[in-house]
C-alpha cells in the first residue's frame, strides 16, 4: 500500500543512487534507515529508472523466515541438488549475468539484513568481482550478515542513511494522497504523530480516513480524531492489521510464514478474493518479474509472526508446506525446514534430501536437526548413514561411531565411495584419532571379498597409507586399483594420495601427472572443492621438496585464484598452501601473513581432526627462522599439543621445525640433533625426497655427516635440489668457500633464498678463516642482504658470519664518500682534509677490507649499506 | 540571501540534515556528528551532499 502512495521528497535522493550507479569507483547504494522511512519505496524507484536507463534489474528480498535457508534468496537461480557452494555460487553467477545480455547487471536487495549468510556473500562477490551493480536495502540498527556489512564498510558501495520527511514533505505527500487541500491543523498534527516517517503517516491516515474522523469538509482535509496517547508505528499497524477480516489477516499469515510465497501455491490455500483484498490494502505484494509474494512491508510479517501462538504457526507451515510438496518448482531446502516446523508427520524423503542440500551448503546444525527428524520418523540403514555422515562432518566423531556401529556390515556396505564402511573408517582415521582401527575396518571390509567394492576401500587404504609415512606401499596399493572403477570423488582422492607418495618418492614428474588427472576430474565432475582442494597442496609440495620452487609457487597461487571468490574451508586451505609455497621460496613476510589469515578463517573447525595440523608445522617454522623466538617456542608448544596421529607423512617437518626453533633459541646443537631425527625418520619411511629436504637443513645447520648419502639421493630424487644438495655437502665438508658461493647463488636461481644466504655466510666463513678478508665480507654482505630480502631471516650461518667492516671511523666516512662517486679531490674538500691524507685512508680501508681497487671497495661499501 | 532566509531554509530541511550541516558549520568533528544523529560514519558524506542539495533546492526555489 505504502508502494501505491506517490514517492515525495527523494527528488535528491534519486539522484544521488542515480549518480553511484554511474561511478566508477562505487558499485551501487546500500540504503540504510528505521522502518518505515520508505527505504524499499525509494530503492524501488531508483531499480525503475535504471531499468529505464537499460540496466538489467533482478530482485531478491531478504525475509524474517528465509533466513535459516541458506541461499533461499537466490533459490530460483540456484540447482535444487544438493552440489557443494562453491558449485553452487558459480551456477547463481553464471545464471544471473547470463539472461542479461550486455545489458549491465544490478542487483536489488531488499532487507539484506535478513538474507542467510551463503546469498549475502554471493552479493558481496557479485560487488566485489564487479559483475553487478547493487542497491541494497538495510534497517538501521540490526544484525547484519558480515558480507552485507563489508559492502560499505570495505566501501564497495556507498551508505545513504534516508532520513523521514520534513515537515513540508510530508504536508505535500498529504495533499498529494488525499486530492486536495489539508488543513493546516491536520498537517501539523499528523507531523507531530508520525515525525515524517511515511508508514506511520500511511497508517494513520488510512485508520483515521476509514474511522471517518479524517474527512473532507468543503473542500478541505480535516482531523477531528486526537489519539488519547500516541501509538507507536508497531501499535498502529497492529490496530488495522487487527480491523481487517479473518480470511485476509490468514493471508498475511501465510505469506508471513513462508516468505516469498509462489501466487499459485497461495491461490490454493486462500480464497482469491481475501487474496486481492490483502493485495489490495497492501499487506501483501508481488512481485514485478517473478510470481512470488511478500509481505506488503517487512514490519508486518514480524507483527503477525510474534502474535500467531505456536501452534498456529506449526499448523500455518503444514498448511504451506503440504501445498509445497505437490508443486515441482517448491526449494526442497525451504519445504523441509517448513515441514520440521510444521504439525505434518515427518516425512522422510523430504526431510533427507532437504539436509542433504544443508549439509552440502554447509549449514550442519540445519543439516542435523533435519536428519534427526527423519530418523525419529523412520530408522533405516540409510538414515543413520546420512546422520552419521553429518556428525562426522561436525567432528562429532563419537556420536557418529555409536551410530554406526549399530549397523551390520552388510547395512554399511552401498556402492557409493563413501559408505558406511569408509565413513567409518575415515571418523576413525580424523576425528577420533585412531589409524590403527581405521586400518583394521578397511582390512575387514576387504576380507569380505566384494571386488567392486574393494576398488574404494583399497584406494582408502592408500589415503591412510600415504598419511602413515609409507609412500611404497602407497604407491603399490594404488597400483592394483582400477581407477575406471571409481566414481570422480574416488579417483581425486585416489590421485591426491598418490600425489602425497609419489611427492615423497623423489618421483616428481609422477607426482604432477597424477596431479594432473586429478584436475582433468575435477573439470570433468566438480567434486566437494575442500577434498579436491588437497590435490594442489600435495603436487605444490612435491615440486618445492624437488627444487621446483617457481613452479610450485605458481600451482600454489593458481590454486587460491580459483577459491578466492569464496570464503570457507577450500579457501582456508589454499591461502595455508600459499604460506607454505612462501616459507618455501624465503618469503617469511608473506609465509607469516599466509598462515595467520588461514588459521584465522579455519576458526576453531577441524582442530580435532588436525586439519591445520601440517600448517601449523610450517607456521612454526617461518616464525624460528624470521628470529621471532618467543611466537615459534609458543607456536612449537601448540603444534606439539595438536599432534594427530593420522599426519605422519609430516613428522620429518615437524622435527625440522622444532630444529630451527631451538637454533633460533641458539641451541645449534639440539637443532643438529633434531634434524638428524627428521634425516632418520623419512629415511626409515622412505621420504627420500624429504629425508634431501632434512639433509639440506642439517648443512645449514653445518652438518657435513650426510655428504654421501645425498650423493647417493641425488641420482633417486628428481629436480635440482637433490643434486645441488649434494654440493653443498662436499663443498661444506671441503670447506670451499668458492664452491659455496657457487652453491649460494644455485640455490638463489633455484628459489630458496633462505639455503642461498645460509650457504653465502658459510662461504663468508669459509673465506675468513682461510684469510680471504675481502671475499669473506663479500659474501657476508650478500648473505645478509639475502636474509633481509627474505623479511629478516635468522640462522646459526648468518650470526657466524656478520662481521663487520673493520674500519675506522674516519676510514668509514671516506669510504662511504668513494662509494658514492666522489672523488678524492671532492672527498677532501668534504672532509677538510689534504688529498694526501685522503689517499692515505683509502688505502688502508681497501688493504683492511681485502679489495684492490676502489671500485671494489665502493662495491663493498655499497653492499653493506644495504645489509 | 539574507541570513533569515537561509536560517528559513534550513529549518525546512528534514531535522536530521540540517542539524548535520549545522554542526558541520560550527566545525563538530564527524564522529560526534555520526554519534548525534545515529548514523554509521561511511553514511556522513552521503547525508551531508543530501542536505547541501536539499539546501540548495530549496533557496533555488521562487517565493511563493
Amino acid at each position: 500500500m505504502v508502494d501505491r502512495w506517490p514517492l515525495t521528497g527523494r527528488v535528491e535522493e534519486l539522484r544521488v543512487i542515480s549518480e553511484a550507479l554511474s561511478d566508477d569507483e562505487r558499485q551501487g547504494m546500500v540504503i540504510a534507515g528505521e522502518a518505515g522511512v520508505g527505504k524499499t519505496r525509494l530503492a524501488r524507484a531508483a531499480a525503475d529508472a535504471a531499468t529505464r536507463a537499460g540496466w538489467a534489474v533482478h530482485r531478491i528480498a531478504g525475509t524474517t523466515t528465509g533466513r535459516p535457508v541458506t541461499l533461499g534468496a537466490f533459490a530460483r537461480w540456484a540447482d535444487a541438488t544438493d552440489s557443494a557452494p562453491q558449485g553452487m555460487t558459480r551456477k547463481v553467477f553464471a545464471e544471473l549475468t547470463a539472461a542479461t545480455g550486455d545489458a549491465p547487471l544490478l542487483l536489488f536487495v531488499d532487507d539484506a539484513h535478513l538474507l542467510d549468510d551463503l546469498s549475502a556473500l554471493i552479493v558481496h562477490q557479485l560487488v566485489l568481482q564487479n559483475a553487478a551493480n547493487v542497491i541494497t536495502t538495510i534497517r538501521a540498527g540490526e544484525t547484519t550478515p558480515d558480507a552485507v556489512t563489508a559492502l560499505w564498510k570495505d566501501g564497495l558501495l556507498q551508505r545513504l542513511e534516508l532520513q523521514t520527511l520534513s515537515h513540508n514533505e510530508s504536508g505535500d505527500l498529504l495533499r498529494t494522497v488525499l486530492g486536495g487541500s489539508v488543513s493546516p491543523d491536520c498537517a501539523n498534527r499528523m507531523w507531530t504523530l508520525s515525525r515524517g516517517n511515511v508508514l506511520f503517516l500511511h497508517h494513520l491516515v488510512e485508520h483515521e480516513r476509514e474511522s471517518g474522523r479524517l474527512a473532507s469538509v468543503d473542500g478541505e482535509w480535516r482531523w477531528t480524531g486526537t489519539p488519547s496517547v500516541s501509538p507507536s508505528l508497531v501499535e498502529l499497524v497492529e490496530m488495522q492489521i487487527g480491523a481487517v477480516a479473518d480470511d485476509v489477516r490468514e493471508v498475511v499469515d501465510l505469506v508471513a510464514i513462508a516468505e516469498p510465497v509462489d501466487r499459485m501455491l497461495l491461490t490454493s490455500l486462500a480464497d482469491p478474493q481475501a487474496i486481492e483484498a490483502a493485495e489490495q490494502r497492501g499487506l501483501i505484494t508481488a512481485s514485478t518479474d517473478v510470481d512470488t509474494v511478500y509481505v506488503g512491508h517487512p514490519l508486518y510479517g514480524e507483527i503477525r509472526l510474534s502474535q500467531c501462538g505456536p501452534m498456529r504457526l506449526r499448523r500455518l507451515r503444514g498448511r504451506v508446506a503440504a501445498a509445497m510438496a505437490k508443486t515441482e518448482a517448491a526449494d526442497p531446502l525451504r519445504l523441509g525446514l517448513l515441514w520440521l516446523e510444521s504439525d505434518l508427520p515427518p516425512d522422510v524423503e523430504i526431510l533427507s534430501l532437504a539436509a542433504n542440500i544443508s549439509a552440502s551448503r554447509l549449514d550442519l546444525g540445519l543439516a542435523e536437526r533435519l536428519t534427526r527428524a527423519a530418523l525419529d520418523a523412520e530408522s533405516t540403514p540409510a538414515t543413520k548413514l546420512q546422520l552419521a555422515h553429518i556428525l562426522y562432518l561436525q567432528e562429532k566423531g563419537q556420536a557418529a561411531e555409536e551410530l554406526l556401529n549399530s549397523l551390520s556390515p552388510q547395512e554399511l556396505a552401498t556402492h557409493n565411495f563413501i559408505d558406511g564402511v569408509t565413513l567409518r573408517a575415515a571418523n576413525l582415521l580424523f576425528p577420533l584419532r585412531d589409524p590403527d582401527a581405521f586400518r583394521a575396518v578397511i582390512d575387514d571390509a576387504v576380507l569380505l571379498g566384494d571386488e567392486a567394492r574393494n576398488q574404494s576401500l583399497l584406494t582408502f587404504r592408500a589415503i591412510g597409507e600415504a598419511m602413515a609415512a609409507r609412500p611404497a606401499e602407497t604407491v603399490e596399493t594404488m597400483a592394483g586399483v582400477d581407477c575406471g572403477r571409481l566414481d570422480g570423488y574416488g579417483r581425486v582422492l585416489g590421485y591426491a594420495a598418490e600425489t602425497i607418495a609419489l611427492g615423497d618418492l623423489g618421483r616428481t614428474a609422477h607426482a604432477g601427472e597424477r596431479a594432473a588427472a586429478g584436475y582433468r576430474e575435477l573439470v570433468e565432475s566438480p567434486q566437494e572443492s575442500f577434498h579436491a582442494s588437497g590435490l594442489a597442496e600435495f603436487h605444490a609440495y612435491a615440486l618445492l621438496t624437488a627444487g621446483y620452487v617457481d613452479d610450485a609457487v605458481a600451482i600454489a597461487n593458481q590454486w587460491h585464484r580459483q577459491y578466492a571468490d569464496l570464503p570457507g574451508m577450500s579457501l582456508s586451505m589454499a591461502t595455508a598452501a600459499l604460506g607454505m609455497t612462501a616459507l618455501g621460496s624465503g618469503d617469511l613476510i608473506a609465509a607469516r601473513h599466509h598462515f595467520d589469515s588461514a588459521r584465522e578463517s579455519f576458526g576453531d573447525y577441524g582442530e580435532i581432526s588436525g586439519l591445520f595440523y601440517r600448517f601449523r608445522i610450517l607456521h612454526t617454522e617461518a616464525l624460528a627462522r624470521s628470529g621471532d623466538r618467543e611466537a615459534a617456542a609458543a607456536s612449537l608448544e601448540s603444534t606439539r599439543q595438536s599432534r594427530h596421529p593420522a599426519y605422519e607423512y609430516v613428522e620429518s617437518g615437524y622435527l625440522l621445525a622444532s630444529a630451527w626453533v631451538a637454533a633460533a633459541a641458539g641451541g645449534v646443537t639440539e637443532a643438529r640433533t633434531l634434524s638428524h631425527q627428521a634425516v632418520e625418520f623419512s629415511r626409515g619411511h622412505g621420504q627420500i625426497a624429504r629425508e634431501v629436504l632434512a639433509l639440506q637443513t642439517a648443512l645449514q645447520f653445518g652438518d657435513v655427516s650426510g655428504a654421501d648419502r645425498l650423493t647417493e639421493l641425488a641420482t633417486k630424487v628428481e629436480g635440482p635440489r637433490a643434486p645441488l644438495s649434494a654440493r653443498y655437502a662436499h663443498a661444506l665438508a671441503a670447506d670451499d668457500a668458492v664452491a659455496l658461493d657457487s652453491v649460494s647463488r644455485d640455490f638463489e636461481a633455484m628459489g630458496d633464498a633462505l639455503a642461498a644466504a645460509d650457504a653465502a655466510a658459510q662461504a663468508a666463513t669459509s673465506h675468513r678463516l682461510a684469510g680471504r678478508r675481502g671475499s669473506a665480507l663479500t659474501a657476508s654482505s650478500r648473505g645478509h642482504l639475502l636474509a633481509i630480502n627474505c623479511g629478516g631471516a635468522v640462522s646459526p650461518a648468518l650470526s657466524a658470519a656478520r662481521v663487520p667492516l673493520p674500519f675506522t671511523r674516519r676510514e668509514h666516512e671516506i669510504a662511504k664518500l668513494v662509494s658514492l662517486g666522489r672523488s678524492n679531490k671532492e672527498i677532501a674538500d668534504a672532509t677538510t682534509l689534504s688529498v694526501r691524507t685522503v689517499e692515505g685512508h683509502i688505502y688502508q680501508a681497501s688493504a683492511k677490507a681485502g679489495v684492490t681497487s676502489r671500485s671494489e671497495l665502493s662495491a663493498l661499501v655499497l653492499q653493506f649499506n644495504e645489509v | 540571501m539574507t541570513s533569515d532566509e537561509y536560517e528559513a531554509a534550513l529549518r525546512s530541511l528534514p531535522e536530521p540534515h540540517s542539524l548535520a550541516l549545522r554542526l558541520t558549520d560550527a566545525g563538530v568533528p564527524d564522529d560526534v556528528i555520526c554519534g548525534y544523529l545515529h548514523i554509521e560514519p561511511e553514511g556522513l558524506a552521503t547525508l551531508l551532499d543530501l542536505a547541501r542539495r536539499k539546501l540548495h533546492a530549496v533557496l533555488s526555489k521562487p517565493p511563493s
